[in-house]
């Protein structure tokens, strides 16, 4: 199928110098959910902003549904944003702002109404359409953001960190929320976000950037499973980040060693033995192992340091005998099963399951 | 009454000297003239009385009310002219220019004239539109005109021209600042939703910085309307304003109680303007939250 979206070999520099965006290609399916993720300044918004036409690309093109709209002005384009302010005129009603991008569509009096009526019915906002922006609560005037941008029927929802600015549990609600308005409306969906955690619940690809440029893209699992490089796995999700040696390499098999704990992992990438590289771990893949059992493949002990209560869950911080430190993440249920949770100053063992092991080589360092 | 406490004598101390100060030079001041307003002119003077003989003049004899008119209609246009100029100006500064230096630099340009005297600013047109000035000499080395003329000057297209020049900087000011609170993203958000850069002015830009053009209407207005040297300079019979026509009650005509009887109509017409202007703004306050 033919992308609705294609980024190609985009470029933005600002002032002649920063580099926001750096030769990034990415092509978006129709109907997808896609989310930008990185932290402040990897480029995201620059690139979103520039797929509104509030940023001109210095080098490359941008292609809408197979039209060239990179210098194309915002007024003419077929995508919609919601800001992440939410930008809602003060000195218009709720319905005027959501009808106000109908007005330039040429329709009818009756249909602009019967089309406001029907988004503000969808974001649940019926009885506020009289009321001024500044009556409503922050969560309302998201959703009038959004009636507004969706009402427009655009090919494309464009989203600039659409949740930040609301509360913990409303922000929680809302990402199911627009979920499910993305699967209702089968519009294409291209998000931006810092919150990684946003971006696993509501993407059905995750575009990971990192300086401008595409560190990883693909789905939520991909990244959180298979990260490609300790970039990735540390900023999706949590990983331990282990300095090893490979010790051996079979056809199924590569065994690592790190200060003499040996790691085995499944053998999804060729090294060599002797090579250096790194271990990627994530925390709650650990297996607590009590003292008596025997000893078991991929296991390794530690020293508690701390621990940090997360509700249900336990964070261990932890220090190996090499020196590195080493979190393990247990649900509270499973280390009730075993008795007691360790305590710090206490010796504990882990295991690791082999299939969770990504393995890094010093190339795939950012 | 309740006593002072103790504690709030301090605060009344420091209050007293501004409230003298009002009391003295603005209260007292405004209740003479209000008295003098009743009072009757014999000649060579004017004796005490209350009857409202000096205001049935004003609203009687045309060279009165005339004038009244004449100073209304060129406050007018100085704040139409002034607002033409100034917010294409305060738009281009506050959207166009990148540059925060320039954007600096520029609006001081226009604040800078403040600090040079009133009368020289005033005088610099009397030497720009007079039969031997700067644009008379232009037009006849053009070969526009034949021979210099001087309907630039003395009439109330030169005043109009003067005192937009003089208080433009007051019209500058409200709307640049009221411009540079709109916050851009609603600017993006309208062209986002399809609205041409024409449309965004008229349908967000312009709605929201009313309340600049508001103050800076009522500024240029309320300068203009109380004006007196301008139309001493540059006026010419045909300019006149109402302050001179009070002046010179004061002066040679030697008519006080007509003069007081002029001020407080003047006042009242001033007040009344910053009075609407000031609701039109709680208006639109209530609206933008």
């Amino acid at each position: 199928m033919k992308p609705i979206i294609e980024i190609d070999h985009v470029s933005r520099i600002f002032n002649g110098k920063i580099v926001a965006v750096d030769d990034v290609t990415l092509d978006v399916a129709e109907g997808e959910f896609i989310t930008l993720l990185g932290p402040s300044g990897c480029g995201k918004t620059t690139l979103l902003r520039m797929l509104a036409g509030f940023e001109q690309p210095d080098k490359g093109a941008v292609r809408l549904d197979g039209h060239d709209v990179t210098h194309l002005p915002p007024y003419r384009r077929d995508v919609n944003m919601v800001f992440q302010d939410y930008a809602l005129f003060p000195h218009l009603t709720i319905a005027k702002n959501v009808a106000f991008g109908l007005e330039r569509l040429r329709l009818g009096r009756s249909e602009i109404g019967r089309k406001v009526t029907d988004a503000l019915a969808l974001v649940g906002l019926s009885d506020k359409a009289d009321q001024m922006p500044h009556q409503l609560s922050g969560g309302q005037r998201q959703r009038v953001a959004l009636a507004r941008a969706i009402v427009r029927q655009p090919r494309v929802l464009l989203l600039d960190e659409p949740l930040s600015a609301l509360d913990a549990n409303l922000r929680e609600a809302m990402q199911v929320e627009l979920k499910h308005l993305h699967s209702k409306l089968g519009l294409t969906f291209v998000m931006v976000t810092h919150d990684q955690t946003e971006a696993l619940v509501m993407s059905d690809r995750i575009v990971v950037m990192h300086r401008g440029r595409i560190a990883q893209a693909g789905t939520p699992s991909d990244l959180y499973d298979r990260p490609e490089t300790t970039y990735v796995a540390d900023f999706v999700g949590t990983s331990n980040l282990i300095p090893c040696e490979v010790a051996s390499v079979t056809r199924d098999v590569i065994e690592v060693d790190h200060n003499g704990i040996r790691l085995r992992c499944p053998a999804r990438r060729s090294v060599a033995t002797g090579q250096k590289v790194i271990a990627g771990i994530r925390p709650e893949k650990l297996r607590l192992v009590a003292a008596n059992d025997a000893a078991d493949a991929n296991m390794l002990t530690c020293d508690v340091e701390e621990r940090l209560f997360h509700g249900n869950s336990i964070r261990l911080r932890c220090r190996l005998p090499s020196g590195e430190s080493f979190l393990c993440d247990q649900q509270l249920s499973a280390a009730a099963a075993i008795g007691t949770v360790p305590e710090p100053g206490q010796s504990i063992r882990l295991a690791a399951d082999p299939d969770s092991i990504s393995l890094f080589t010093e190339d795939d360092r950012a | 009454m309740k006593r002072p406490r103790r504690e709030d004598i301090p605060g009344l101390v420091v209050l007293s000297a501004p409230l003298l100060w009002a009391v003295a030079f603005m209260f007292i001041p405004y209740v003479i003239i209000f008295t003098y307003s009743f009072w009757l002119k014999k000649y060579p003077t004017f004796v005490p009385a209350f009857q409202f003989g000096n205001y049935a003049q004003i609203f009687a004899d045309p060279q009165y009310y005339q004038v009244l008119f004449r100073t209304g209609k060129i406050a007018i246009f100085v704040s139409i002219l002034s607002l033409l100029m100034a917010y294409p100006f305060a738009y281009f500064l506050v959207f166009k220019v990148r540059s925060t230096r320039l954007r600096a630099l520029l609006y001081m340009a226009v604040i800078a004239p403040l600090w040079v005297s009133y009368l020289l600013r005033a005088y610099t047109w009397k030497t720009i539109l007079g039969s031997e000035g700067v644009l008379n000499s232009f037009l006849v080395w053009t070969g526009i005109l034949g021979q210099p003329t001087d309907v630039f000057l003395y009439n109330q297209f030169s005043m109009v021209v003067t005192l937009t020049y003089i208080f433009i900087p007051f019209m500058v000011m409200p709307i640049y600042t009221a411009l540079e609170k709109i916050p851009k993203n609603l600017v993006e958000a309208a062209g986002d939703l399809g609205v041409t850069p024409w449309g965004t002015l008229w349908k967000v830009i312009w709605p929201l910085s009313l309340p600049g053009v508001i103050a800076g209407a009522t500024f240029t207005f309320c300068l203009t309307f109380g004006d007196f040297i301008a139309p001493f300079l540059v006026g010419g019979p045909d300019g006149v304003m109402v302050a001179n026509v009070i002046t010179s009650q004061y002066g040679a005509a030697l008519n006080w109680p007509l003069g007081s009887a002029l001020a407080i109509i003047m006042l009242i017409i001033v007040l009344a303007v910053i009075e609407l202007s000031d609701r039109a703004q709680r208006a639109g306050r209530i609206g933008l939250g």
